[in-house]
C-alpha cells in the first residue's frame, strides 16, 4: 500500500469518525455518537433524521459521575435517563418523533447540556 | 499590575485553558428547572416482609437485585455473606423505607464486586434514587466504575457500616439529598473523594445530614462537599489522602456556595498522598485536567458561608493544616466570598510532636470570618497573622493579596511537594504514612 493511499484512508476514516453517520442514504436513519466528558457533552448540538439512534459514550478513562437525562422533548415522548455512570459505558436511544430534544447531566446541570433536533425524513 | 494580581490572573487563565469550552450551555428554556427531592416520602404502614438473599440454595433469592425488585415499601432484605457480582438499583417511591441489610459487624463479608461487570450494573455498587428513608447497612462495594454507594434526589437515607474500595469516582456519595446519615463506614483508594455530599438544596427548615465515625484514607480527596449545606462531619478520621476535607463552591452544581456545615472533633492528619507520583488507581480526567487542590492539606474552605470548624486535631499535613480561600474561579461572583466562617478550639501539631507545614492559612477574603482558641499554632500564612480576626467578628476581614497569591501558587505548582515542610511522624498503630504509593504496604485499615 502506498503511503499516499494509506494517508488517504486514514484521513477518510478520521472524517467518517468525526461526522459519525454510518452508511445511510439521505433521509434515512442514522447512528451518531455523543461523548460524555467532565463536564460537557460533545457535540452539544446535533441534527439527525427521524428514527436515528444516538449513543452517549463515556470514555474508558472517564472521571466524574454523569448521567444523560431527557429534559424536554416533542409531545408524546416519555422521559428517560441513563442512570449515573463514570467510565466505559454506552447508552443508546432511538429518536422516533421529530422535534427538539433537550438533554442534561443532572449532576452538572448548570453547565452540561445539549440538544438534538430530529427532522422529518 | 501587582504581582499577586498577576498570579491570580495566571490561575484563572490556567483554569480557563484546562476546562473545556461548552458551546450552547446557557440557560436556555426547556431544560429541567432546579428540583428539590420530592415524592415517595410517606412512611408505609405495612405489613412488612423480610426477603432473604443467599448464594446457597436455601435463599429465597439468588441475587440481591431480584429481592430489591420484589420488595414493597418498608420491607427488609437480608443478604447472607458472600460475593455478589451485581450493582444494585433501588429506585422510586415503591422502594421507600426498604432496609438492605448485609453483615453489620463484618461488612467485608458481603461483597458487591464490580470487576467483570458490564454496562449499567458495573457503574455503582448501590444506587438509591428517589426512595425516601432507605437504609443500606453492612456491605462492601469494590471496583465499580463510578461509585461504591450513591444516593440521589431524596429525603432521608442511612448509609451505615459500609466499606468502599477502589471505585472509579467516589466511595460514598450523596447528591441532591435532604438529610441523611453516613456512619461507621470506610472508604479508600478512590480516584476522587472517599466521601462526598454535593448539591444540597437550600431549605427553610434545614434537615441536617450527619457524617459520623467514618474513616477515609488513600483517596485523592478525603471528603468533598461541593455546594453542600447543613452537614455535620464529626468523630471521624481523615488521613493519607491528597487533601483531607474540602467544602467547596463550584459552578457545575446548583446551589453554590457550601453553607452552614459543622466540622467538629475529627482527626485530620498526614494528608500528603502525592497521587501524581503513583497510585493504586488510574488517574482519570477531572482530577488531573484542572487546577487541583494542593496536596498536603488537611482542610480547605474553598468559598463557603457559616462553617464552624471546631475541636478538630490537625497534624502532620505537610503543606497546611487548615485554610480558607476565596473561590477565585467561581463565575457566580456573589457566592465566591467567604462569610461567617469560624475556626475555633482546634489543636494543631499534636502537642508539638507532628507539625503541619503551616498550621493556619487565610487570605482574609470576605466578611465575618474569625479564628479563636486554636492551640499549637506555630506557623501561619500570612506570617503576621493579620487576617485572623478573633471570634466573634463582624464586618469586612483584612484581605491579604500576598497570602492569596501564595496559596494560588501552591495549587499551580507542578511539583506537588515543592512547598511541603516534611516532618517525621510519631508511629500510629496500623497506619503507614502514604506519600508515594508502593504496593504491598499497609497504609490504613481495610475493614
Amino acid at each position: 500500500m502506498s503511503r499516499r493511499l494509506a494517508l488517504l484512508l486514514v484521513l477518510t476514516g478520521a472524517a467518517a469518525l468525526a461526522a459519525a453517520p454510518v452508511g445511510v442514504g439521505a433521509g434515512g436513519a442514522q447512528k451518531r455518537t455523543v461523548g460524555v466528558f467532565d463536564n460537557y457533552f460533545t457535540p452539544t448540538k446535533l441534527t439527525v433524521n427521524r428514527g436515528s439512534t444516538v449513543t452517549w459514550r463515556w470514555p474508558d478513562d472517564g472521571g466524574d459521575t454523569h448521567d444523560v437525562e431527557l429534559g424536554s422533548a416533542p409531545a408524546g415522548v416519555r422521559k428517560w435517563t441513563s442512570g449515573p455512570a463514570a467510565a466505559a459505558f454506552d447508552y443508546r436511544r432511538k429518536l422516533t418523533r421529530p422535534g427538539l430534544y433537550k438533554i442534561v447531566c443532572t449532576f452538572h446541570e448548570e453547565e452540561m447540556r445539549m440538544q438534538i433536533r430530529v427532522r422529518r425524513r | 499590575m501587582r504581582r499577586s494580581t498577576l498570579v491570580l490572573a495566571a490561575a484563572i487563565s490556567a483554569a480557563a485553558l484546562t476546562v473545556p469550552a461548552v458551546a450552547g450551555a446557557g440557560t436556555a428554556p426547556g431544560y429541567p428547572a432546579p428540583e428539590n427531592p420530592a415524592g415517595g416520602e410517606a412512611k408505609p404502614k405495612g405489613p412488612f416482609r423480610t426477603l432473604r438473599v443467599s448464594k446457597r440454595a436455601d435463599g429465597a433469592y439468588r441475587t440481591i437485585q431480584r429481592a430489591v425488585n420484589a420488595a414493597r415499601p418498608g420491607d427488609t432484605i437480608r443478604v447472607a455473606d458472600g460475593t455478589y457480582r451485581e450493582g444494585l438499583i433501588v429506585r422510586g417511591a415503591s422502594k421507600r423505607y426498604v432496609k438492605l441489610l448485609g453483615n453489620a459487624t463484618k461488612p467485608e463479608r458481603v461483597v458487591l464486586e464490580g470487576q467483570g461487570l458490564r454496562g449499567r450494573t458495573a457503574q455503582n455498587g448501590v444506587w438509591v434514587n428517589g426512595a425516601a428513608g432507605v437504609m443500606v447497612r453492612g456491605f462492601k462495594a469494590r471496583n465499580f466504575r463510578s461509585n461504591g454507594f450513591l444516593v440521589t434526589n431524596q429525603t432521608g437515607y442511612t448509609f451505615d457500616e459500609l466499606i468502599a474500595e477502589r471505585d472509579g469516582a467516589y466511595g460514598l456519595y450523596a447528591f441532591n439529598t435532604k438529610g441523611g446519615t453516613i456512619s461507621d463506614s470506610l472508604a479508600y483508594f478512590h480516584n476522587n473523594a472517599g466521601f462526598y455530599v454535593g448539591q444540597t438544596p437550600p431549605q427553610p427548615r434545614p434537615v441536617r445530614t450527619i457524617v459520623r465515625n467514618v474513616t477515609s484514607w488513600g483517596n485523592v480527596i478525603g471528603f468533598s462537599g461541593t455546594n453542600m449545606r447543613y452537614v455535620t462531619i464529626t468523630g471521624s478520621e481523615w488521613f493519607n489522602n491528597g487533601i483531607g476535607i474540602v467544602p467547596n463552591a463550584l459552578d457545575s452544581e446548583k446551589y453554590a456556595p457550601p453553607e452552614e456545615n459543622v466540622i467538629r472533633d475529627n482527626d485530620i492528619y498526614w494528608n500528603n498522598f502525592n497521587y501524581y507520583a503513583g497510585a493504586p488507581f488510574t488517574l482519570r480526567r477531572g482530577v488531573t485536567g484542572k487546577v487541583d487542590y494542593p496536596v498536603g492539606t488537611g482542610l480547605l474552605l474553598f468559598g463557603g458561608r457559616g462553617h464552624i470548624v471546631e475541636g478538630n486535631r490537625f497534624f502532620g499535613n505537610y503543606l497546611v493544616g487548615a485554610g480558607a480561600l476565596q473561590q477565585l474561579l467561581l463565575e457566580q461572583k456573589d457566592a465566591a466570598d467567604l462569610r461567617r466562617n469560624e475556626m475555633r478550639d482546634n489543636a494543631f501539631g499534636l502537642d508539638g510532636t507532628d507539625a503541619n507545614g503551616r498550621d493556619l492559612f487565610y487570605d482574609g477574603n470576605g466578611t465575618g470570618n474569625c479564628f479563636s482558641g486554636n492551640t499549637g499554632v506555630v506557623r501561619t500564612v500570612p506570617a503576621d497573622g493579620s487576617t485572623f480576626a478573633p471570634c466573634p467578628f463582624t464586618g469586612a476581614n483584612a484581605f491579604n493579596s500576598a497570602a492569596q497569591g501564595e496559596a494560588v501558587g501552591w495549587a499551580l505548582e507542578a511539583d506537588r511537594e515543592k512547598f511541603w515542610v516534611r516532618v517525621t511522624h510519631p508511629a500510629r498503630e496500623g497506619i503507614t504514612p502514604l506519600e508515594r504509593f508502593q504496593r504491598g504496604r499497609v497504609y490504613g485499615p481495610t475493614k
